[in-house]
C-alpha cells in the first residue's frame, strides 16, 4: 500500500482508520469473551433461580462478573481513540 | 458431556437447578420433629412443603393414610417427569433409562395384587408412575381381569420379552421371585448396553456399576441372614465390580469376619470400605441396609462433586428425592400402626 | 437507621403444666422469634428432647386440611383476597362443626360434575373429528362397515387413486388433505394397499355410528352446546360459591393455622419429663412487656433471664428498622441478602441512590408520566405485600424520572421549552443541528458518581469490619479497605497529574520535582503503593482484583450510556413517525395522506410504549446491578437471618 502514489495526508487517515479498527476490535472481542464466560454463569444463575427466587440477588451478582472484561476492552479502545 | 445441541448451558442449567432442589429436601431436624406427630399433622405438615397440590386435591377423596400414600407417589411420579422434561440431550435418555426401574416395580406389584385377588384401587395406591408406562397405562393394566391378561396388556413394551419367557413359569409356581430377579438383570444389561459407547456415558456407568455393586452386597447379606439355602447365581447381578461367580464365593464364605474380609479385598470405594467395617457385629439386615443406601448416596454426592454437569446430580436428587418419599412413607406407616417412635426412626433414611 | 432493631436473647424455663399457657402469651404478642430446638446439638442441653404437641393437634390438622382442599378447588388465596368482614373465632367455630361438612359434600358434586361434562365434551370433539373427514362421502356410514366379502379403505391420501380392480370409489380433494374411500372385493384387498400405499395412505378408522356423517355431527355439536351451557352453569355455581364461601375459609385458615402453630410450638422447645426451655429472641424494648405478661399468666412460676448474645455462634435474627418510606427499599435489599445483624442495614443509602440513577437512566418527562400512569393503575391489583412495594417503587421511580426529565429537558425525546439544567441529551437525529449531546460531560458526572459510591462503599466496609472482626484481622481488613481506597484516589490523582480532564481537577500546574514528575504525580504513586502494600497484607491474592478499581469505576459509564440510548430510540421513533411520514403528509393533505397520517400516529404510539418498556427494564435493572456488584461488594456480605416472630397479624378474625 504504502508505495510512492500515498501522500502524507492519505497515511494519517489510514492511520486514524486503523485505530478506529483496533478500538472496534478491542471491544468487539472483548464482548465475545465476556458473553461465553458469562454463558455458563448466566444458565446456571437461571436454574438457581428458577428453583429458589430469593437468590435472584446473588445470582446477577455472578453473572455479571465476567462484565469486567468487556470493560478492559473499552479502556482499550477509548486509549487507541484519544 | 454428550453430544451437545445447544452448548453446556442446558446441562449447567439443570446441574445447578437440580442441586438447589436437592437442597431442598427435608433435614434430619424435620423428620425428628414428625416422629412426635400424629399422621393428619404430618399430613398438614408435608401439605405445607413440596406436597401442597397434590395433598389439597386428593383430600377431598381420600383421607388418612391413604392419602399420605397416594400424594406422595404422585409427588414423586410428577417430579421424575418434571426432571425428565428439562433435562437435555443423553442425560434425558439416561435418565428415561434409569426411572424404567419404576416400570418393573409396577408391574410386578400389579401382578403380585392380582395374584392375591386385590381390587384395583388397593393396588393403585402403591404404584408410582414415574416410569415410561404412565398413569393412564397403569390404569387400564389394573383393570385387567387375569394377571396373565395384564401380562399380555404389555405386548410392545421393553418389559414384554422377559415377561413372556420367565412369566408362564411363575404363574404356575405363583413366585415372582425369579421373574423379579431376571427383570431387574435385564434391566441393568440395558443400561449398561445404553451407556456404553455414548459421550457421557462413561459417568453413567460409574453410577451403574456402584448401584450394581451395593444392590448385590446387599443381597449377599441378606442371603446370609435367610435360613433357606438359594443359589446366590440367581439373584446376583453382572455388570459390576464383582463377577457372578465371585459372588457365588464369597456367599459360600460362612464366617463373618472372612466375609466381610474378603468382600472388602475388593471392595475400592473408601467411604464403602470404612461402613463394611462397622458391620462385622450382630446386626439386624434391616440396619445393615440402611448403611449401605447411606454409602451409596454419600458416594454418589461425591461424584455428583466431582462432575457436577453430568449425569451425577440429576440422580443424586432422584435418589434423594426417592428416599425423602420413602421415609416419609415409613414415618406415616408407623404411625398407622402406632410402631414406636424409635421402631419407625431404624427403618429412616437420614 | 443504618442498624437493624436491637434484640435480646430470652431464655424461658418452667414445669410443664405452664406450658399452654406461656404458648398462649408468647402467640397473643407476637415478638418472640423461637430458636428451634434441635436434638443433640449442644451439651447443656443432654437428656432434654422435642416435646410433643399439644392435645388437639390431630383434629385441627384434619379440618385444616379440609379447608385448604376447600379453598384449593376454590383457587381462595390469602394474600390476594380482603377480608369481607371480621369473623369472631367463636362463630367459626361452631360453623366449622354445622357448615363445613355440607360445604364439602357441594364442593365434591360440582368438581366431579365439572370433570364429567368436561370429559363428555372432549368425548364429543373426537368423535366429530373423526367424523369430519366422512362429511364430503355422500353415503350413510353404516354403509361402509361391516361387510365379509367386501374390504373398505378410508383415508388420506397425497393424490387420488384408481385401482385397476372393481371397486366403488368417493374421492374429494380439499387442501387440508385428499380424502378417499375404496370398498373393494377382499380378494382384491392386497393388490389395492399396494396402489394405495403408493399414494402415502394414511388410514383413518370408520366410525361406528349410523347415517350420514354431516347429519351425526350437527346432533353431536348440538349435544355439545347444552354440554357447554351445564359447564357454563356449574362454572356460575362454583363462582357464586366462591363468592360465599371465601371469606369464611380464610378465616376458618387463619383461625386453625393459630391453632395448630399454637399446639406445635413444644416441637420447637426442649423438654423433659417435667419441664421445658424456650429460647429465643425478642426486639429489646419488648423485653419488659413480655416478661412481665408471662409472668403474669403463670403466677410467677416460671425463670425468664436474658442472656447476653454470642456474636460469634448465635445468628441473631433481623429486623429493618427503618422509616417507612424505606419499605420498599428494604424488598430489594432482600432479594440480595437480609443484612447480618452487626451490619450496616444499606437500605436508607439505597432508597436514595437507586431511583436517583433511575432517574439519570430514563430522564424523560413523558415517559415518567407514563411510568406514573401504570403504576397507579397497577396500584388498584397489588395491594398488600410485596407486589404492593413493588409497585411503590415503579411510582418512586416515575418520580424520578419526572424530574430528571425537567433537569435534561426532554419530554418523549423532543426539548422542552428551556434549555438542559444540566447536561444536554439531545442527539443530532434527523440532521436537524442543535448542540448535540454533551457526551464527554456526561461521561465525566457519572464516573464521579462512581468514585463517590465506590468510596462510600469503601468507608462503610472500613466501619463494618471494625465493627464485627476481631483481633488482628479486624486492623488488617480495616486497611484493606482504606488501601483499597488509596489505590483508587491515587490513580485519580496520578491521573490528574498528567491529563486535564474536563470537570475535574487539573494537576497539572502543581510545582514539578523531577523531570516530568510533579509533587502530584508522586503522591498518586505513592499512595498506590501503600494502598497496595495494606490490600496485600489481608490477602495477597486480592492483588489480581486491583484492576476492578478501574472496571468498577468506569463500569458506572452504563449510566449514560443506557440512558443515551433511550434517547436515541425516542429521537428515532420521533423522526419516522413526524418528520418522515406525519409532516410531509400535513404539507398536501389528502384522503390516502390521512390513512397514511394514523399509521404514523400508530408508530409513535407503539414506538414510545415499546421504548418506555424498554425504558424501565433497561434503567431498573442496570441500577440495580450498579448498588449490588458496585457498591455492596465493597461492604456488604447480608444473609443474616429474617426475624419471624412466634404469632400473626389477623386479618379475617378476631377474638
Amino acid at each position: 500500500m504504502a508505495d510512492g502514489t500515498m501522500t502524507l495526508e492519505m497515511i494519517q487517515a489510514s492511520q486514524v482508520g486503523l485505530k478506529a479498527v483496533g478500538a472496534g476490535l478491542a471491544v468487539g472481542m472483548a464482548g465475545i469473551g465476556t458473553g461465553v464466560a458469562e454463558m455458563g454463569i448466566g444458565s446456571a444463575a437461571v436454574g438457581a433461580v428458577a428453583e429458589d427466587k430469593d437468590i435472584f440477588g446473588l445470582a446477577l451478582l455472578f453473572t455479571v462478573i465476567p462484565e469486567t472484561i468487556v470493560i478492559f476492552g473499552l479502556v482499550v479502545a477509548l486509549l487507541l481513540l484519544f | 458431556m454428550a453430544e451437545m445441541s445447544g452448548g453446556p448451558a442446558p446441562y449447567i442449567y439443570v446441574g445447578t437447578r437440580l442441586r438447589v432442589r436437592k437442597s431442598k429436601l427435608l433435614p434430619k431436624e424435620e423428620y425428628m420433629r414428625m416422629l412426635n406427630m400424629g399422621l393428619p399433622e404430618i399430613t398438614r405438615t408435608i401439605e405445607e412443603m413440596e406436597y401442597k397440590r397434590e395433598i389439597d386435591e386428593l383430600s377431598a377423596s381420600f383421607s388418612g393414610i391413604d392419602l399420605v400414600e397416594i400424594a406422595l407417589s404422585w409427588n414423586l411420579a410428577k417430579e421424575f417427569q418434571t426432571i425428565i422434561d428439562i433435562t437435555p440431550g443423553t442425560l434425558k435418555e439416561f435418565t428415561q433409562a434409569y426411572l424404567r426401574r419404576w416400570d418393573i416395580q409396577n408391574v410386578l406389584t400389579i401382578i403380585r395384587g392380582k395374584f392375591q385377588g386385590l381390587k384395583p384401587g388397593k393396588i393403585k395406591e402403591i404404584l408410582v408412575p414415574a416410569g415410561e408406562l404412565d398413569r393412564v397405562f397403569l390404569d387400564r393394566l389394573l383393570l385387567e381381569e387375569s394377571p396373565d391378561r395384564v401380562v399380555e396388556a404389555l405386548k410392545g413394551k421393553k418389559l414384554y420379552p422377559v415377561l413372556a419367557k420367565e412369566y408362564p413359569a411363575a404363574s404356575v409356581s405363583k413366585s415372582l421371585s425369579h421373574l423379579e430377579n431376571e427383570m431387574y438383570k435385564q434391566f441393568y444389561a440395558k443400561l449398561i448396553e445404553g451407556a456404553n459407547g455414548v459421550k457421557g456415558g462413561n459417568l453413567f456407568l460409574n453410577y451403574i456399576r456402584l448401584d450394581i455393586d451395593i444392590t448385590n452386597i446387599k443381597n449377599l447379606f441378606r442371603l446370609r441372614v435367610d435360613t433357606i439355602e438359594e443359589d446366590a447365581r440367581e439373584m446376583m447381578i453382572p455388570g459390576g465390580t464383582f463377577t457372578v461367580e465371585e459372588l457365588q464365593k464369597l456367599n459360600s464364605v460362612t464366617d463373618q469376619n472372612e466375609f466381610i474380609d474378603a468382600l472388602m479385598a475388593r471392595v475400592r470405594v473408601k467411604t464403602l470400605l470404612a461402613v463394611l467395617d462397622t458391620l462385622r457385629g450382630d446386626k439386624p439386615i434391616r440396619e445393615i441396609e440402611i448403611e449401605l443406601i447411606k454409602v451409596q448416596l454419600k458416594q454418589m454426592e461425591k461424584m455428583a462433586k466431582l462432575n457436577p454437569f453430568s449425569i451425577h446430580p440429576i440422580l443424586v436428587y432422584l435418589e434423594k428425592k426417592k428416599y425423602e418419599v420413602f421415609n416419609l412413607r415409613a414415618i406415616a406407616r408407623g404411625k398407622e400402626s402406632k410402631l414406636s417412635t424409635d421402631r419407625i426412626k431404624g427403618y429412616l433414611v437420614m | 437507621m443504618l442498624k437493624p432493631r436491637q434484640m435480646s436473647r430470652l431464655f424461658i424455663a418452667a414445669s410443664k403444666d405452664q406450658m399452654e399457657p406461656i404458648i398462649q402469651e408468647l402467640y397473643r404478642h407476637n415478638v418472640f422469634h423461637i430458636e428451634d430446638f434441635v436434638d443433640q446439638a449442644r451439651e447443656e442441653y443432654a437428656g432434654f428432647r422435642i416435646g410433643m404437641p399439644l392435645s388437639g393437634a390431630s383434629e385441627v390438622s384434619n379440618d385444616l386440611l379440609k379447608i385448604r382442599s376447600l379453598s384449593a378447588s376454590y383457587m381462595v388465596k390469602p394474600d390476594d383476597e380482603e377480608p369481607d368482614k371480621i369473623r369472631r373465632t367463636s362463630e367459626i367455630r361452631s360453623l366449622i362443626e354445622k357448615d363445613l361438612p355440607g360445604i364439602e359434600k357441594e364442593t365434591e358434586g360440582l368438581t366431579l360434575m365439572r370433570s364429567r361434562l368436561e370429559n363428555e365434551e372432549k368425548d364429543l370433539e373426537q368423535k366429530i373429528a373423526g367424523l369430519k373427514p366422512f362429511t364430503d362421502i355422500p353415503i350413510d356410514l353404516d354403509l361402509l362397515r361391516g361387510y365379509e366379502s367386501i374390504e373398505v379403505f378410508a383415508g388420506f391420501v397425497a393424490r387420488d387413486v384408481v385401482p385397476e380392480v372393481p371397486h366403488d370409489r368417493f374421492y374429494s380433494p380439499s387442501k387440508t388433505g385428499n380424502f378417499i374411500v375404496i370398498a373393494v372385493p377382499v380378494e382384491h384387498r392386497v393388490s389395492v394397499e399396494k396402489d394405495l400405499n403408493e399414494a402415502m395412505f394414511q388410514q383413518v378408522p370408520i366410525p361406528e355410528e349410523h347415517g350420514p356423517a354431516s347429519g351425526i355431527i350437527s346432533s353431536y355439536q348440538l349435544q355439545i352446546i347444552s354440554i357447554k351451557e351445564q359447564i357454563e352453569a356449574n362454572r356460575q355455581k362454583l363462582e357464586d360459591n366462591r363468592k360465599k364461601y371465601a371469606g369464611f375459609l380464610l378465616a376458618c385458615d387463619e383461625l386453625l393455622t393459630t391453632d395448630v402453630s399454637k399446639a406445635e410450638a413444644p416441637l420447637r422447645f426442649a423438654t423433659t419429663d417435667q419441664a421445658f426451655v424456650a429460647e429465643g429472641w425478642v426486639p429489646v424494648n419488648e423485653v419488659e412487656p413480655l416478661s412481665r405478661a408471662i409472668n403474669d399468666v403463670c403466677g410467677g412460676k416460671c425463670y425468664i433471664s436474658e442472656i447476653p448474645i454470642d456474636f460469634e455462634h448465635d445468628s441473631v435474627p433481623v429486623e429493618y428498622n427503618n422509616p417507612s418510606f424505606v419499605r420498599p427499599t428494604e424488598l430489594i435489599i432482600d432479594i440480595y441478602a437480609r443484612p447480618r445483624y452487626s451490619e450496616i442495614d444499606p437500605s436508607l443509602i439505597v432508597a436514595f441512590i437507586f431511583p436517583l440513577f433511575f432517574g439519570l437512566i430514563l430522564g424523560d418527562v413523558g415517559y415518567g408520566l407514563i411510568l406514573l400512569g401504570v403504576s397507579l393503575l397497577l396500584r388498584r391489583y397489588f395491594k398488600r405485600g410485596d407486589g404492593a412495594q413493588l409497585v411503590n417503587i415503579l411510582m418512586i421511580f416515575a418520580i424520578s424520572s419526572i424530574i430528571f426529565g425537567l433537569l435534561y429537558s426532554e419530554f418523549l425525546g423532543f426539548k422542552l421549552l428551556w434549555h438542559p439544567l444540566i447536561f444536554s441529551r439531545h442527539m443530532n437525529i434527523g440532521g436537524e443541528g442543535g448542540e448535540g449531546a454533551a457526551i464527554p460531560g456526561l461521561l465525566v458526572m457519572a464516573i464521579w458518581i462512581g468514585i463517590i459510591q465506590i468510596t462510600l462503599g469503601r468507608v462503610l466496609g472500613m466501619i463494618n469490619h471494625a465493627r464485627m472482626d476481631h483481633g488482628s484481622h479486624r486492623v488488617k481488613a480495616v486497611l484493606a479497605n482504606l488501601g483499597w481506597l488509596l489505590v483508587m484516589w491515587g490513580i485519580l490523582v496520578a491521573l490528574w497529574s498528567h491529563f486535564a480532564i474536563p470537570y475535574m481537577p487539573d494537576l497539572m500546574k502543581v510545582p514539578q520535582i523531577a523531570a516530568g514528575l510533579n509533587l502530584a504525580t508522586i503522591t498518586g504513586v505513592l499512595m498506590i503503593v501503600i494502598g497496595v502494600i495494606f490490600i496485600a497484607r489481608e490477602n495477597i491474592l486480592d492483588i489480581f482484583e486491583l484492576p476492578t478499581i478501574i472496571s468498577h469505576v468506569l463500569s458506572y459509564a452504563r449510566l449514560v450510556a443506557v440512558g443515551l440510548s433511550s434517547v436515541a430510540i425516542a429521537m428515532v421513533v420521533n423522526f419516522i413517525a413526524i418528520g418522515m411520514i406525519i409532516e410531509p403528509q400535513l404539507a398536501h393533505l389528502s384522503i390516502v395522506g390521512i390513512v397514511i397520517i394514523i399509521v404514523g400516529v400508530l408508530i409513535f404510539i407503539v414506538g414510545h410504549i415499546g421504548n418506555a418498556a424498554l425504558g424501565l427494564i433497561g434503567g431498573a435493572l442496570q441500577s440495580l446491578r450498579l448498588q449490588y456488584v458496585e457498591f455492596f461488594t465493597k461492604f456488604y456480605k447480608g444473609g443474616g437471618q429474617k426475624y419471624n416472630p412466634f404469632g400473626i397479624i389477623r386479618r379475617f378474625t378476631e377474638e
